[in-house]
């Protein structure tokens, strides 16, 4: 959907996707690898990709960009968005090759979910095989939830991996995310480093 | 520094398995591309407690490098030796 959120972390920022970014969609997704949706493959299957998602509600995709205005690192949603049961799920998550961006993007989409958008609960689900990104969920704190779930990757039925933060859990996420993307800045902003 | 000051790869190992749980031959190289729990979050913890351990601070263009026991002792060096 259309939307003007802006999230501004320490490093990089959140903001929304515009019909201009439709090239770097392009591209960024040919180059993100095997786990990937190859989704609209062309400038022209991205734009009318991009103009079907302006009208879908409760979709909000991003661009995840440096706030120092070094440019454009890779996508991310947070899109079925519940107002019934408060929930959302995130994901279409793809970084350049070589970002750090995965850390504080996590904190911007969580920080969104549970103090933008109010939800309850955030969930994402991952490909099986995307061993290091269930991993990376896991890392920040996120629990699996039991069930296996079945996710459609390139019109096959793929076994995947769902994990899920509630907003109870979100503070002590947020506390060890925030901690490391703090950290982070001060490696790219040496004004932010401590005097040794 | 003394060159007997300098992080041997043994050291670099001990950290990295301490920080991912990871047991295995002490001295078996360790690969971030091999390693399921090396993920993007574990990668930062682990570049930060280098520099808390070694007293010396990464540039952001360096951590995507840091990717496997030896360059992380070879960067160690570098560092330390400057």
């Amino acid at each position: 959907m259309r939307h003007d959120v802006h999230l501004a972390g320490y490093t990089y920022g959140l903001r929304p996707v515009a019909t201009s970014d439709a090239p770097y969609i392009v591209e960024l997704r040919a180059a993100g690898g095997e786990f990937i949706n190859r989704g609209a493959t062309t400038l022209a299957a991205q734009l009318a990709w991009l103009a079907h998602y302006f009208e879908r509600h409760g979709d909000y995709c991003f661009v995840i960009e440096r706030i120092d205005g070094a440019g454009r690192e890779g996508l991310v949603g947070v899109y079925d968005v519940r107002l019934d049961d408060r929930s959302a799920e995130w994901g279409r998550f793809v970084l350049a090759r070589g970002s750090n961006a995965a850390v504080e993007t996590a904190l911007l989409v969580y920080r969104f979910a549970f103090d933008v958008l109010a939800l309850e609960r955030v969930r994402c689900r991952t490909l099986a095989e995307n061993a290091k990104v269930v991993a990376f969920h896991e890392s920040c704190g996120l629990a699996r939830k039991p069930s296996s779930v079945t996710i459609d990757h390139d019109g096959h039925p793929s076994p995947g991996v769902e994990h899920e933060l509630a907003k109870r859990q979100w503070p002590a996420v947020m506390k060890r995310l925030d901690a490391l993307a703090a950290r982070f800045a001060s490696a790219t902003r040496p004004s932010l480093r401590a005097p040794s | 520094m003394s060159a007997a000051a300098l992080p041997s790869e043994a050291d670099v190992r001990t950290l990295l398995r301490t920080i991912l749980r990871t047991p295995g031959e002490p001295a078996v190289e360790l690969r971030r591309a091999d390693i399921v729990a090396w993920d993007s979050l574990k990668h930062m913890e682990i570049v930060f407690a280098l520099e808390d351990q070694y007293g010396v601070r990464f540039e952001e263009s360096e951590f995507a490098a840091l990717d496997t026991s030896s360059a992380i002792t070879a960067a160690l060096r570098r560092h330390l030796a400057a």
